[in-house]
């Protein structure tokens, strides 16, 4: 029963695109770039002042 | 994606991550992990734009320091729930979860208001820790 459930939700999840289905679908790496955009503007403000 | 779909596959993880405190199921670590990232980088932006406009280098500097400890977390976090190691997750998805959360009260002590997507993901990936932790 729990199963069915847990499936159930996995394929809702799945359609909303929360879940691509694969361990490799969605990279953390793709989503976040090594360099943040905080570091970014930290380095121009400091190279601004 | 709609707003209301956007919102409602979280809360449905959630609710069944609530429901199993013992194991968590693979689908709701893995959209944790994903969605604190999103969160991640969406925190990461809203920080770069206000502290560029208050020129404020110590708010860049937490938020810099911050995503520079989620990143790797959440990179590890990923590579854990691949290969089913509960406890390995368990520490670095609430690292990244702390990690944003810094940030996010670095962001609101300035009087900007957070991304929905971040606040929802501070709550779902403090809950699925709180679950794994159990």
């Amino acid at each position: 029963m729990l199963d069915a459930i847990v499936q159930i939700l996995a394929g809702v999840l799945k359609f909303l695109g929360i879940l691509t289905g694969g361990p490799s679908a969605k990279k953390v790496e793709e989503i976040l770039p090594e360099e943040s955009e905080s570091e970014k503007a930290l380095k121009k403000l400091n190279g601004a002042g | 994606m709609s707003f209301r779909f956007r919102h409602f596959a979280p809360i449905m993880a959630l609710a069944l991550a609530a429901c199993m405190p013992a194991k968590a199921p693979a689908d709701a670590l893995k959209a944790a992990v994903v969605m604190t990232a999103e969160a991640v980088e969406q925190a990461d932006h809203v920080c770069a734009a206000v502290g560029t406009q208050r020129k404020d280098a110590a708010l860049l500097t937490v938020c810099k320091d911050a995503y520079n400890i989620a990143r790797p977390a959440l990179v590890a976090a990923q590579y854990y729930v691949d290969i089913g190691d509960q406890r390995g997750l368990e520490s670095s998805l609430c690292t990244g979860e702390r990690a944003l959360q810094s940030t996010a009260t670095a962001i609101a002590a300035t009087g900007t208001k957070l991304p929905p997507l971040v606040t929802e993901a501070i709550n779902f990936a403090g809950s699925i820790c709180g679950a794994l932790h159990a």
